[in-house]
């Protein structure tokens, strides 16, 4: 009988062991304080500003092991950029921030093109709507900071050619073809989204243009149509959909939208959840891989993120509240982390207040991280504030 | 998971069909309801606690609850597959006196892989009162089994029972790990 009970209990401990360490490995969630986060966010921010260069580009890419910096360039990732120092501004109030941002602003102010009644920022060849997307939501958000309105012309401009580029079905094609002068027929994976937030966020800083209306109509295309036809197996984690149902006016939260924003949510608690099993070392390198790359990481945290508001003023999604804080602060304390900071090992000055991914980071890298902990820096402080 | 899902994933969990042709027995082929009784009370009993305790466990484990339910019904699955390829659970040596009711009815007949993962995910997502009203109705079903005699026709009624349970179990497994993944 011993030898029955010893058996049994051996199956028991072992089966318990192989889920413990393939299923479900403890998820790290480092205590993190309001002020740790703002410390974070103000060495991200430096990263950006003081690699910034004279004609307001940022500092594209660095590898710490080459010691090379990466001298490529990628202009949605200019207009993120700019638009996450806007966030940052509105959230620490600090004025070198702005100015900062404003240069990066200044250098796609250089390259505006109108046509047929509308603006659009031409970095270079056909007219990206991803990069116009995210510059009219750093206009956007500046302008709810600053409460200047002196880009309005632009970002109405910007907006007519979003929307230009707006198919009835709520696609919006990626590219102003140039020479042909016509849309090209051809969908970007996140320029859907980006130009979606653009145009509710416009919207709420230029009520009753009906920017609204047509971000609406893309979200619904992004919630049910966009897998389909654009082939994706899966569908998109997108983080840009969740700033677009977050910043949509209330009444237009339809059923569906907020049905859309609650998978969105699910999409990014899974991910996060499985970030923060992951250490990077022994077995758990094996069956997890290394810690996600930081843009990845943030993007998700980004979207989470964006939902929480909107958890806390939609009764629909109040049930999700306490799980979208969980896992904001949990997503702020690994990647607080998980930063070089001035005291690591070797830190200089392109290393300090990054986020590297096999000892490689990039400009969106801080990007998407530093929006997550502009995010989750008020989740904390009311949390302070009621202990 | 609504009170008729946690009923559902408890009696499948269970099994009582199953589990009732691994109960000891009287030489006419009833189970020795002494043993039965105070078997299930005791392995519901545990389980109970084990519910209880499931926010503070996973807490510790640094687990939450929306990843446990991935465990949760993996576990399930896995369990569910091995009551259908074996409808009837293995013959287990019987201690003399009461000690029978611990060993083999509350381990490992009421308590097992499958109870304790559901225990656990139920008491952590949808609080101790859903599991053990669940835990309860199972226990119940199980002991009203206890006088059936287990004949040619009795066994292979029971077993036939146990695998339309598996099926159920596994159907409950799958939604448990595909609500992990989609919870936040």
């Amino acid at each position: 009988m011993r030898r029955r009970i010893a058996l049994h209990l051996s199956v028991l401990i072992v089966g318990a062991a192989v889920i413990r360490m393939g299923v479900v490995p403890a998820e790290v969630c480092p205590p993190v304080t309001a002020l740790d986060v703002s410390t974070s966010i103000e060495a991200a921010t430096a990263w950006l500003v003081e690699g910034m260069d004279a004609d307001g580009t940022y500092l594209y890419g660095y590898d710490r092991d080459e010691g090379r910096i990466n001298d490529g360039y990628n202009y949605a990732r200019h207009g993120g950029v700019t638009m996450s120092l806007y966030q940052a501004y509105e959230v620490t109030g600090d004025p070198g921030l702005l100015v900062a941002a404003d240069r990066g602003l200044a250098h796609a102010l250089n390259r505006i093109v109108e046509h047929g009644g509308w603006m659009g920022w031409q970095p270079r060849g056909d007219i990206p709507l991803g990069a116009n997307g995210l510059l009219l939501a750093a206009l956007s958000i500046r302008r709810r900071a600053t409460g200047d309105n002196i880009h309005d012309e632009l970002m109405r401009g910007i907006g007519r050619f979003l929307v230009s580029q707006q198919q009835p079905d709520g696609s919006i094609l990626a590219y102003w073809d140039v020479r042909a002068e016509e849309p090209r027929n051809e969908f970007g994976p996140f320029a859907t989204g980006e130009a979606a937030w653009a145009l509710a966020l416009l919207d709420r800083q230029m009520p009753g243009e009906g920017w609204g209306e047509a971000a609406g109509l893309t979200l619904d295309y992004m919630g049910e149509d966009r897998n389909r036809v654009e082939g994706y197996a899966t569908s998109l984690p997108d983080h840009w959909a969740a700033y677009t149902v977050g910043d949509l006016r209330p009444d237009l939260l339809t059923t569906s939208r907020v049905e859309y924003a609650r998978r969105l949510a699910g999409y990014f608690g899974i991910r996060l959840r499985f970030e923060a099993q992951r250490r990077g070392h022994g077995i758990n390198l094996w069956l997890r891989w290394y810690p996600g790359p930081p843009a990845g990481v943030g993007t998700a945290g980004e979207g989470i993120g964006a939902l929480h508001r909107l958890s806390v003023e939609e009764p629909r999604l109040a049930d999700l509240t306490a799980a979208i804080e969980d896992r904001l602060v949990c997503t702020a304390g690994f990647m607080v982390r998980r930063q070089v900071t001035v005291d690591g090992v070797a830190a200089s000055s392109l290393e300090s207040g990054a986020w590297f991914y096999r000892g490689y980071t990039q400009m969106d890298d801080q990007q998407h991280v530093l929006s997550t902990l502009l995010a989750a820096l008020p989740v904390l402080e009311a949390m302070e504030e009621v202990r | 998971m609504n009170g008729l899902l946690v009923l559902a994933a408890y009696m499948a969990a269970l099994n009582p069909m199953r589990t009732r042709l691994g109960i000891p027995e009287h030489s006419n082929g009833r189970a020795r309801m002494g043993l039965l009784g105070a078997g299930t009370a005791i392995g519901a009993v545990g389980l109970v606690a084990l519910a209880a305790l499931a926010r503070s466990l996973l807490s510790a484990l640094e687990i939450s609850p929306e990843t446990f339910r991935i465990a949760a019904g993996l576990v399930l699955v896995i369990i569910a597959a091995w009551m259908l390829f074996v409808p009837v659970p293995a013959d287990e040596p019987v201690p003399d006196g009461a000690g029978a009711a611990l060993w083999p009815v509350a381990y490992p007949r009421v308590i097992s892989p499958e109870t304790i993962a559901l225990a656990l995910t139920t008491g952590a997502s949808d609080g101790v009162s859903s599991a053990s009203l669940g835990l309860v109705a199972a226990s119940a079903a199980l002991v009203a089994l206890g006088p059936i005699r287990r004949g040619p026709l009795g066994a292979r009624i029971l077993a036939s029972g146990g695998r339309v349970f598996a099926v159920v179990l596994a159907l409950v497994g799958i939604w448990l790990a595909l609500q992990g993944v989609r919870e936040v």
